[in-house]
């Protein structure tokens, strides 16, 4: 549904006109392609002329068949759900779910598709039967499709000439009953035509996004949740009518509302509410979110909607919320940077996976570990405006700009860290959302814009709901960080000094963990780069800098939203703040647009971005971005092989079509696969092929997700527009997933082909085949090959000389020498850096990169980068992370990396993927632990990694 | 004006900032007049036309020809309605992205669009036409052809210097577009489990190397 409450009414009025224009000439198209089939006779004639071709290949996209004009007509007739009419609805349940059984192959709300899904399961033979009714008025034509859905048949073989127009047909066409989607609209219309006052397409388009609340009544949250969403949407509008024509962005104006909403009517209440929630009982927080979701209005209650049921986690309502809760901290973490964030992230990475109990503990873990904290900022919260501490203190601040003394009162002494989180980020909106209006923030509202454009015309676009999560997120902050931001620079420029002294003072009880993140933030420059210099620390430097760097570093974020790549006019801050991002992101990250593949991580990665930078900055809090470090873990490919044992087999076929130039790879199906999910007991597994190695960059070709199947049944062709000729040196890499929604998606086995080796001419090597699915053994999709080395050497130096006091904490000393064999790229050509991180830190202070060395494979760098804050105990903890790219104008590619540390799998006693040290590197490490102030050298072989994703 | 009486019903949407002549550029073609006063669309709308599609064949000899019904949608540039008018992408099969050669910011919004189409259209490669409206207003003129020719180029989709006030290249850009969907409907339906001489005979048409660089996407399809 889209929200169009924005429409006059004559502009209703005359939309609707359109629609209804609109309506006969589908009517008379409707009436033409069911007599089509008379006519023609050539089956390939009758898709083009029916129009199939389009519809199967949108729906390929858009799981649902519903036109846009359906959309519209639905949401503007779409009143604001009553309680009495969801109570309605809620007794008229019964009946009306077998209509939307017939009905379901023509409105599948793209929404709510996989709760349906999972109700279709639930209601089994009823509703496979009621299903049974509806292709009764397709044509034979669909007839097959369906059979080859329901009973996995063997297939003939496309690639075989004898191959039938049916195959053909099948070939092409998904496992979902595909149905001439101008019949199924005459379904409609018949039933809309024959229904009293309030047409039966109104109620089901109506009532079936509100199926999920209806239907699962032991959910009242749900409904809850449901309720104010019209009320939100109505104060937007009236927001919106009377605003500029901006407002009438769908998430701007829902932030009004919650000024009014939020703020004005009951901000105590909701204060009380969450701060109960600091109890580790889940069903207070379910209710918690609830009431975030309220405060956010219509924005987030949808997300919620599109999530719940991405995951198809409706199922199990309190999982989901959870989840959902666990969503929203994360969102809320990395914009507010509670002084608890050095563990959040990896737990909660982890949580996600195992569940709630997870998530459980880990609140309890990190309110028992900052009530130290807490006492402290507490203590300055009462003095609110000259020290900042951190993003905390000077969102409270915020709110006292704002007169919300009373907010700001209540909120203080008994909270906990954890529960001022959400409450926190509800408020700096609210509180904020007036001033917006007042400050041009370019940034924030092309953000909105987007975020609102997406959002709206794509809650039906399922998978991308999660996107729009983070976008909407994003664009909280944005805004939110803003203010911030305005508010906290000046405080720091007044206090600068103060809040270094206070934050050493609290040092001192503070946990390991949080402590080193101290450090790695009281850096104020975190290190330094020298070119050319083995050793030598330039400590003054370091000393003198600190004030302006922080000064400065506000101004940089507050570009940093805007406009990332303003250049800096200090040169030397240059280097500091490199800020090229590989963008494997977008090359390779697993993320489709259209799917839901590794998207989670993905968006958090974008979540973070600005806020953790914003983090950062305010560094005075002491708080490093520890919590954006393995949360963000992106993998180059599609990452997470996970504990998966691999089995099963695949059945495809290869041929190579010579009138097209394309490598065609035909994916029947899928047998007895790996469970991926095990809690759940599931697996919704998806087929992705590269042409390897990736030297043509053709990417990757995926089949559609198949879920809650370990034999799924694809009967997808998936293509490469490429010479014959280059497939001789090409392996085909055919690899089974797991699609996790929130999670990574989890490997369930791969096949790989030489086609090099591949007899094109030779029949039997286009038959169908059954394969068995291989355990990925090293090496991601690149093979092993030569990655080239890094010749490189390491020293911990413990006392740097000229140190700030007597601290304690030590240098480590990266002196990059050069490289040997490097994978040429693109011939010889290659312009390689390396990238220096310290994991966990994964903040932009923390990254150093060497120049570019142009044109070779065996680059020279000898660049030495230096990082100081380590006392010997924290060396166990990190992790040096260095990486070779290929920089490219477009792109940096990823060549190869080490990752030198312990390899213990495990930071500060958090489990995390980075900690994977080869013994080589490992060896190196210890070395350099066991013999400080010497330089140990060592040449080690560059690997594929899983690049910590930076933040900026 | 529908009777059903067609072979094809082809459904375009044209689309760009407000104000830079879509409904005009639509009226123009279906109905070959011009109206220089600005009435802002409500939302979305519609005009109809039929044409009628001859595919060349690969002799030059021109084929059979088809009777199309367009239906071409007109959508409200307006920001405020957007919700609305993207909602319609996914339904189009083919997009005329218009900009106005004398408002710079227009053309400046290419992209913006472009991604939107990539975002809410039936595939991710949609089949577009960029036109560069009003080109009968040479003397305001404030975007280089050669710009446009390298954002379209860019893009890999095909770019004509359109008015709506003296219908120069309106069709032409159109059929251009009819075009390309029509190729890319015979690729779509594919060809190539079919014998060699089945795919000969639904012929190829005019726009050779047009439809080479749609080929370099990945046929959505």
């Amino acid at each position: 549904m889209i929200d169009l409450s924005f429409l006059t009414e004559e502009e209703q009025e005359a939309i609707m006109k359109v629609l209804q224009r609109d309506a006969e000439l589908k009517r008379t198209e409707e009436e033409r392609v069911r007599h089509l089939p008379e006519k023609v006779k050539d089956r390939v004639q009758l898709k083009n002329m029916s129009g199939q071709w389009f519809y199967e290949a949108k729906s390929r996209r858009h799981r649902d068949k519903i036109h846009g004009a359906d959309i519209i007509r639905a949401s503007m007739r779409r009143k604001p759900a009553t309680i009495a009419e969801v109570a309605q609805n809620k007794t008229s349940k019964a009946k009306i779910s077998w209509v939307n059984n017939v009905n379901k192959e023509v409105f599948q709300p793209p929404d709510l598709h996989g709760i349906e899904e999972h109700q279709e399961e639930e209601q089994q033979k009823t509703s496979w039967s009621s299903k049974e009714v509806t292709p009764v008025l397709n044509k034979s034509e669909e007839r097959p499709v369906k059979a080859a859905v329901s009973s996995v048949r063997q297939r003939r073989n496309p690639f075989n000439s004898t191959v039938s127009d049916d195959n053909l047909n099948n070939g092409e066409s998904e496992d979902r009953p595909v149905i001439v989607p101008q019949l199924s609209k005459k379904e409609i219309w018949s039933l809309s035509e024959d229904s009293p006052p309030k047409s039966n397409l109104q109620k089901d388009e109506t009532e079936k996004p509100e199926r999920p609340f209806v239907e699962l009544t032991d959910e009242p949250q749900k409904e809850l949740v449901k309720r104010p969403v019209p009320k939100a949407r109505k104060l937007i509008h009236k927001a919106a009518d009377s605003g500029s024509q901006r407002e009438d962005l769908v998430p701007k104006p829902t932030k009004q509302s919650e000024g009014v909403n939020g703020i004005g009517t009951t901000p105590r209440g909701i204060l009380k509410r969450s701060s109960s929630s600091s109890s580790t009982d889940s069903e207070v927080r379910v209710s918690q979110t609830l009431d975030v979701q309220k405060k956010n209005g219509f924005a987030t209650a949808t997300i919620f909607e599109g999530e719940g049921e991405k995951n198809s986690l409706t199922e199990e309502a309190e999982n989901s919320a959870q989840n959902s809760l666990e969503k929203l901290k994360q969102v809320r973490f990395s914009s507010i940077s509670g002084k608890a964030k050095p563990l959040q992230s990896p737990q909660l990475h982890h949580g996600k996976e195992k569940g709630e109990h997870e998530t459980l503990k880990y609140d309890k873990k990190k309110n028992s570990e900052n009530c130290a904290i807490q006492s402290d900022s507490l203590g300055d919260k009462q003095i609110p405006a000259a020290k900042p501490l951190g993003t905390y203190s000077s969102a409270l601040k915020i709110k006292k700009i704002d007169g919300l003394q009373e907010d700001a009162s209540a909120a203080s002494p008994c909270d906990s860290n954890r529960s001022d989180f959400p409450v926190n980020e509800s408020f700096q909106t609210d509180t904020v959302t007036p001033k917006k209006l007042e400050t041009p923030q370019k940034t924030s509202s092309n953000v909105l814009s987007n975020s609102s454009n997406e959002r709206s015309a794509d809650k039906t676009h399922e998978k991308k709901s999660n996107q729009i999560l983070s976008h909407e997120s994003e664009s909280h902050k944005n805004f939110t960080d803003g203010h911030q931001l305005s508010a906290e620079t000046e405080a720091h420029e007044a206090s600068n000094t103060k809040s270094t002294s206070v934050q050493q003072g609290s040092e001192e009880e503070l946990n390991p963990v949080l402590m080193a993140l101290k450090r790695s933030a009281d850096r104020k420059k975190p290190s330094k780069s020298l070119e050319d210099i083995p050793s030598a620390t330039s400590n003054k430097e370091k000393i003198n800098k600190p004030k302006e760097e922080l000064v400065l570093s506000a101004e940089d974020v507050s570009t940093v939203t805007s406009q990332p790549d303003k250049p800096f006019s200090n040169p030397e801050k240059l280097k500091g703040l490199s800020k090229s991002v590989p963008s494997f992101l977008q090359e390779e990250s697993d993320d489709r647009e259209t799917d839901t593949t590794s998207e989670s991580s993905y968006s958090f990665g974008r979540i973070k971005k600005s806020p953790s930078s914003l983090t950062n900055l305010s560094s005075s809090s002491g708080m490093a971005s520890l919590s954006s470090v393995s949360g963000s873990l992106m993998s180059i490919y599609s990452a997470d092989f996970g504990n998966v044992d691999v089995k099963g087999n695949i059945q495809f076929a290869i041929d190579y079509v010579e009138q097209l130039n394309e490598l065609h790879i035909f994916i029947c199906q899928c047998k007895d696969l790996a469970v991926a999910d095990v809690k759940r007991q599931r697996s919704d597994p998806y087929v992705k092929t590269y042409l390897l190695p990736e030297k043509y960059r053709l990417g990757k070709r995926k089949t559609s997700i198949k879920k809650k199947t370990f034999n799924p049944v694809y009967n997808e062709i998936l293509r490469y527009k490429i010479e014959k000729e280059l497939l001789k040196n090409q392996s085909l890499n055919i690899s089974v997933w797991h699609n996790d929604t929130f999670g990574r998606n989890s490997f369930l086995g791969e096949v790989e082909l030489d086609l090099g080796a591949w007899d094109w001419n030779d029949p039997s090597c286009k038959q169908i085949n059954w394969f068995p699915l291989k355990p990925r053994t090293s090496a991601i999709t690149l093979p092993l090959e030569n990655r080239g080395e890094m010749k490189l050497a390491l020293q911990y130096v413990p006392h740097p000389i000229g140190g700030k006091k007597t601290l304690s904490t030590g240098e480590v000393h990266i002196w990059v020498k050069e490289c040997h064999n490097l994978p040429p790229l693109r011939g010889n050509r290659l312009n390689s850096f390396i990238k220096c991180t310290i994991l966990p830190d994964t903040s932009r202070k923390s990254r150093q990169k060497t120049r570019t060395v142009t044109k070779t494979t065996n680059p020279v760098f000898n660049h030495t980068m230096v990082y100081d804050g380590f006392r010997p105990e924290d060396l166990k903890e990190a992790c040096i992370e260095l990486t070779v790219w290929d920089h490219n104008k477009l792109a940096n590619h990823f060549l190869g990396g080490l990752r030198i540390g312990l390899g213990t799998g495990k930071s500060y006693g958090t489990t995390v993927d980075w900690m994977d040290s080869t013994s080589d590197e490992t060896a190196l490490w210890e070395k350099m632990m066991n013999s400080p102030n010497t330089w140990i050298e060592d040449t080690l072989p560059l690997r594929m990694l899983m690049v910590a994703k930076l933040t900026k | 004006m529908s009777d059903g009486d067609y072979d094809y019903l082809i459904k375009f949407l044209a689309l760009g900032d407000s104000g830079v002549g879509k409904t005009s550029l639509l009226y123009q073609y279906t109905d070959g007049k011009f109206n220089s006063k600005f009435i802002t669309t409500v939302g979305i709308d519609f005009r109809e036309k039929r044409v009628v599609y001859r595919p060349n064949g690969p002799d030059g000899v021109g084929g059979r020809g088809q009777r199309i019904h367009l239906q071409l949608w007109d959508t409200a540039g307006q920001e405020r309605f957007r919700s609305l008018t993207t909602a319609f992408f996914r339904d189009a099969m083919g997009f005329l992205l218009l900009f106005d050669l004398t408002n710079e910011q227009s053309f400046l919004n290419v992209r913006n669009w472009i991604s939107q189409l990539q975002m809410h259209a039936y595939c991710e490669n949609p089949d577009i036409v960029l036109c560069g409206n009003k080109s009968d207003l040479e003397d305001q003129r404030m975007v280089k052809e050669e710009d446009a020719k390298e954002l379209a180029e860019k893009y890999g989709i095909p770019y004509f210097e359109t008015s709506a006030a003296n219908g120069n290249n309106v069709s032409k850009a159109i059929e251009t577009l009819l075009d390309l969907i029509m190729k890319r409907m015979e690729r779509c339906v594919d060809k190539s489990w079919i014998p060699e001489g089945v795919v000969r005979s639904n012929g190829h048409s005019s726009t050779e190397q047009l439809n080479e660089e749609q080929e370099k996407g990945r046929c959505g399809c």
